[in-house]
């Protein structure tokens, strides 16, 4: 298990293929709701601006409730105007002010700031798309959308797991997210995800995964996360959710192996930051985690700070370079958690670490037993460290299930490493 | 007020030019690695400076823009003359606009006259605010790389892989599919000679013929071709392995795929062993020729070694495919050298080759051995005098109808058809199925007498005495007396096929009230253990019952739909709604003893198959009642295991064709074998027997 935030939807598209923002529009016919859907955008702007600069003005020591009321109803305003993206930053904005005037220690500075930088943005972003004459369908990707919708798609997709993530979210949800490659389009990964209640099907995501992925597909989850398929049919959204609708149907498709993860691996650590350099250095989004496929040279112990609640793991690519895989210490972690104490054995104390053994060690001995070809991961950069956080696990050589099912990937977060051993090969 | 705006235009031009100035600087010294590895401590100063800079803009966000606090300026002043010292240019120039604006608003006593500039304060705030969000991340991504850069310095690692891999040619001699899946391909390793196996999985093949069609591998991670496959060289580079009594196994891997190279002509494949020995011979590990024989007696097929007793593993399909090729070669026993490999306590075929063939896999392909229809036809047409016997014509016809013999002969046979007089219900409904083959359709003026006896004897009570001249007549062979034997005729079979010729002879009309006494007499109710023909005779009455008029078409007249719009003649429209719930009465009743058939995953007992004639009747039957082509795949819906159809099928093929030469085939046979054709046909199986 991941994270106790509902999974944001990764970022499928890379930049290079966003559209260019500012192009005007060609000679398009509006119907009258969107004649009028402009209007109100254009009003908003003034609305929002007015009220950002008069908070401005006054400073956040001068705040009463009703600057968290103003907020409140400047949301309505923006979602009235169809300005998805800063009506939901404009409610994040009148959370930190009502944490502020609450005095709760949830509060931080620089949320409120970088919120606010955010709006201001936003709003310019959309203003200047909005001057240069284009349809709220052309500004999508910055005024966002109130409801994902989903675009059938003429050609079968043939699609398979990169890998799977068990999640319980703040909202009281268990689910399962696997991420897939689509094959003949290079950097686009979808995902498809099943959750439940947890009132009914409790906080373990392990319990899903032996369930049908969606009520109209007859293949479990487990099935959709271990091969390789083609989606007939096939609703994507454009933030790449695929939608598991009835219509759809599912065949298999053969496994691609470690072709599938060509367009995300990275063969060192530097490559990895240029990665993510490329990803986040957006003005307004950014900050985000980026899916990567790396394979380590050297595995070090798996390493428990309490202090810092977090179980951290040393990798190094081929020039020794060191790449932090890190797991925060949550209950929802403990699977992953054991299954990398299982992996690469638990640091003790008089154990070296391999950044301690790396000057004395230049040819390895070979990695430990279940010790992983590869790791698919969100990679990140915080604390002046580049961290990764672990998803499914890879091997060349298939790991046997105890049922005899022979698989590649091991999803961290979902299946217990225990129940697995190397093939006889 | 005018100075003021004069005066901060000129700051804000001076701030702009500085900034370039600075920005070209750095653009003429760009950092090297090297720089970057020694470039820590000064990020380290960055960090700072990115660290004050937020805790001055927290100022403006916390207190305002209308009363500033006044020392910001200064501070921003401070922090400038950072930003210059560390060459960040965007900083510089944005710090020193902010802070013009401020000294601006300050300076401003008229609060009013400070909104303008406390707008353009607020914009120049996001603006720098947005580039240091920027630069922070760009900056921790910098210092990961310079700290990656100073910890790499001169060091390399190499990684050992947790299998051996190796790069070989395998030269396939075998396959070995499982049910499951599993698929092996056993071959030669082309440099060292030693028996190679490649382990993979197989999805979405044709489980019934997987040289057909594709197949999705794991291991090649690809579609292929099973018959490719076999004719190709098979490459692996660095492919993880393991060794087990001098075999290498090769599994699906993650990083690398096989690739088939095709075979070119100068190919020279290894030479395999030939076991010559006889008993107490050592079997080799790897794959072996060796002589043996297939033979066919006593209704049972056996494969030996000629070199003595090696128990050979027989699956049923090498049976079925074995079986084939007897009765292509018209023998009870043949020898063959093939290739074979050791398995546990026995030896499994990989490969037969003959002169015909080539290179064949008959434990894996159901097509091989396939026989010539012009074969079937030649070999049914060696008996003489066919007028002689019914079985012997009907299957004349079968052969020639289904194997798309000559025209020519095929009129000669209608001919003889037209011309043979029956004797007995088997002998008609044989004949008549043979007309059904060939288009012609019964006289009912000839059949009318035939069906009266036929029917008087069905309705008989029992204790009455029987008209043994008319009994003789329906079963064709002359009687004495009435004993219990013969009566033993009168059964389900005789009375299906009484009214199959009724049906055929168009004569359900005239014939309905005796019918309707059948059916009350012998059908209605429970059937205690019905055979097929009492399942086919009740589910036949009661749809033909259940309507004035005979055959599903009649349900759908144009005449009756027009009947139907007319209000005044609802009767008609009761007696067509009647007629219509007994048809799907009838194939509601047919479905459910055909759902006995079929197998079933909950039980492992194997149930016997019926006669394959019975399996035509209940098809027929079937067909009749769905109004589809009595002609086509009727045996196919009936969903009955492929493999024991398949193998009833070239049984009844092979023991025609072991009576055929020597002496003229007995009835049974060539009935049976005509059968087995026509349910070969309508179960969709030529592919696997027909060449």
């Amino acid at each position: 298990m991941a994270t106790k935030r509902t999974p944001k939807p990764i970022k499928t598209v890379p930049a290079a293929e966003e559209p260019a923002p500012e192009e005007p529009s060609a000679e398009v016919e509006l119907n009258k709701a969107e004649r009028a859907k402009l209007e109100r955008m254009g009003e908003a702007f003034h609305k929002i601006d007015r009220l950002l600069f008069r908070l401005a003005q006054q400073g956040l020591q001068r705040m009463s409730r009703s600057s968290s009321d103003e907020l409140r109803a400047l949301e309505q305003i923006a979602h009235n105007a169809a300005l998805i993206s800063i009506e939901r930053q404009i409610e994040t904005l009148a959370t930190h002010v009502q944490r502020y005037l609450d005095k709760d220690p949830l509060f931080r500075m620089e949320d409120y700031m970088a919120t606010i930088n955010k709006v201001w943005l936003l709003t310019a972003m959309a203003r200047k798309r909005h001057a240069a004459g284009q349809t709220p369908e052309q500004m999508m990707d910055v005024i966002g959308e109130a409801r994902r919708s989903y675009t059938e798609l003429a050609d079968p997709l043939v699609v398979q797991p990169l890998g799977a993530i068990g999640w319980v979210s703040d909202t009281d949800f268990v689910g399962i997210t696997v991420y897939f490659f689509v094959k003949d389009r290079p950097g686009v990964i979808y995902q498809a995800s099943n959750c439940k209640p947890c009132a009914y099907f409790g906080r373990d995501p392990q319990r899903l995964l032996h369930e049908p992925i969606s009520e109209y597909v007859h293949h479990s989850i487990f099935d959709m996360a271990h091969g390789a398929y083609e989606f007939r049919r096939a609703k994507v959204s454009s933030d790449g959710r695929m939608s598991l609708h009835k219509d759809m149907l599912v065949v298999k498709a053969p496994y691609l192996g470690a072709r599938a993860y060509q367009s995300i691996a990275v063969r060192n650590w530097v490559e990895l930051v240029e990665r993510l350099r490329s990803s986040e250095l957006h003005p307004v989004g950014g900050g985000e985690a980026t899916l990567v496929y790396i394979e380590p040279s050297l595995y070090g112990n798996l390493k428990i700070d309490e202090k810092h609640a977090r179980a951290t793991v040393e990798v190094l690519d081929a020039r020794a370079a060191v790449l932090h895989v890190e797991v925060p210490l949550r209950q929802e972690n403990n699977l992953l958690v054991d299954n990398l104490e299982r992996l690469l054995g638990k640091r003790d104390n008089a154990g070296h670490s391999p950044t301690a053994q790396k000057r004395r060690v230049v040819k390895s001995a070979g990695p430990p037993l279940k010790t992983p070809t590869a790791l698919f991961g969100r990679a990140t950069v915080n604390e002046g460290r580049l961290k990764l956080f672990p998803i499914t696990a890879l091997y060349n050589t298939a790991l046997v299930h105890r049922h005899d099912r022979r698989v590649n990937e091991l999803h961290l977060t979902l299946e217990d490493v225990s129940e697995y051993s190397l093939s006889e090969n | 007020m005018a100075e003021h705006l004069t005066f901060l235009e000129a700051t804000l031009s001076a701030q702009t030019a500085e900034a370039e100035a600075l920005r070209s600087a750095a653009r003429e010294q760009p950092p090297t690695e090297q720089d970057m590895a020694q470039a820590l401590p000064s990020m380290r100063l960055v960090d700072l400076f990115l660290s004050d800079l937020n805790e001055s803009l927290r100022q403006i966000f916390v207190a305002g823009l209308s009363f500033p606090d006044p020392e910001l300026p200064a501070a921003l002043a401070e922090l400038q003359e950072r930003a210059r010292a560390l060459r960040v240019a965007t900083a510089f120039e944005r710090i020193g606009r902010l802070q013009a604006w401020l000294r601006a608003i300050l300076a401003e006593p008229n609060l009013d006259a400070r909104i303008p500039l406390a707008s353009s304060a607020w914009d120049e705030t996001q603006r720098l605010l947005a580039w240091a969000r920027l630069y922070k991340i760009e900056h921790d991504l910098r210092v990961v790389q310079a700290r990656m850069a100073a910890e790499a310095q001169g060091l390399k690692i190499d990684t050992e892989p947790t299998f051996p891999t190796c790069s070989i040619s395998l030269w396939p001699v075998g396959v070995d599919l499982a049910p499951s899946g599993k698929f092996l391909v056993h071959g030669i390793a082309i440099d060292s000679g030693k028996p190679a196996v490649l382990v993979d999985h197989l999805a979405e093949y044709n489980r019934e013929s997987p040289f057909e069609r594709h197949a999705i591998s794991r291991m090649f991670q690809d579609a292929i071709e099973i018959p490719r496959l076999l004719r190709s060289l098979i490459r692996l580079e660095d492919h993880p392995y393991s060794e087990k009594d001098g075999v290498l196994y090769f599994r699906p891997a993650f990083r690398t795929t096989p690739k088939l190279l095709p075979l070119s002509d100068t190919f020279r494949p290894p030479k395999l062993p030939t076991l010559t020995v006889g008993l107490g011979v050592q079997i080799p590990s790897g794959p072996f020729l060796l002589d043996v024989a297939v033979s066919w007696s006593s209704g049972r097929l056996h494969m030996g070694s000629l070199r003595g007793e090696i128990p050979i593993r027989m699956t049923p399909l090498l049976r079925f495919n074995l079986a084939k090729l007897l009765v292509r070669e018209g023998l009870c026993r043949d020898e063959l050298q093939a290739c074979f490999q050791a398995k546990e306590d026995e030896i499994e075929l990989l490969h037969v080759t003959t002169a015909l063939d080539g290179r064949v896999y008959p434990t894996c392909d159901p097509t091989v051995f396939r026989i010539g229809r012009e074969v079937l036809q030649a070999r049914s047409n060696r008996v003489q005098s066919p007028g002689e016997s019914v079985a012997a014509l009907f299957l004349q016809v079968a052969t020639h109808v289904l194997g798309h013999g000559k025209p020519e002969r095929i009129a000669e046979l209608r001919h003889q058809v037209l011309e043979c007089k029956p004797s007995g219900v088997e002998e008609r409904y044989r004949l008549a199925l043979a007309r059904m083959l060939l288009g012609v359709t019964l006289d009912p003026n000839q059949e009318r007498p035939f069906l009266q006896d036929a029917l008087v004897v069905l309705l008989r009570t029992a204790g009455t005495p029987v008209d043994l001249p008319r009994l003789s007549r329906v079963l064709g062979f002359p009687l004495a007396k009435t004993s219990a034997t013969d009566l033993r005729y009168i059964d389900g079979a005789f009375a299906y096929r009484v009214l199959w010729l009724m049906i055929q002879s168009n004569l359900v009309d005239e014939f309905r009230p005796l019918l309707e006494q059948l059916y009350e007499g012998a059908y209605k109710g429970e059937l205690q253990e019905p055979s097929v023909g009492d399942v086919c005779t009740r589910a036949l009455l009661m749809a033909l019952l259940a309507q004035p008029r005979v055959g599903p078409t009649a349900r759908h007249g144009e005449g009756e739909e027009e009947d139907l719009d007319d209000e005044e003649d609802t009767e008609d429209k009761v007696v067509l709604d009647r007629g219509l719930e007994g048809w799907g009465k009838a194939r509601d009743f047919l479905q459910a003893h055909l759902a006995d058939l079929a197998p079933r995953k909950s039980t492992t007992k194997t149930r016997p198959l019926p006669e394959l004639i019975e399996l035509l009747q209940l098809g027929d039957t079937r067909a009749f009642l769905h109004g589809e082509d009595r002609l086509g795949r009727t045996v196919a819906p009936l969903k009955i295991p492929a493999e024991k159809l398949r193998h009833a099928c070239v049984e009844a093929l092979l023991a025609w064709c072991s009576s055929v030469d020597g002496e003229r085939p007995r009835w049974q046979e060539a009935a049976e074998a005509a059968d087995a054709l026509l349910v070969i046909v309508a179960a969709g199986y030529e592919g696997f027997f027909l060449a």
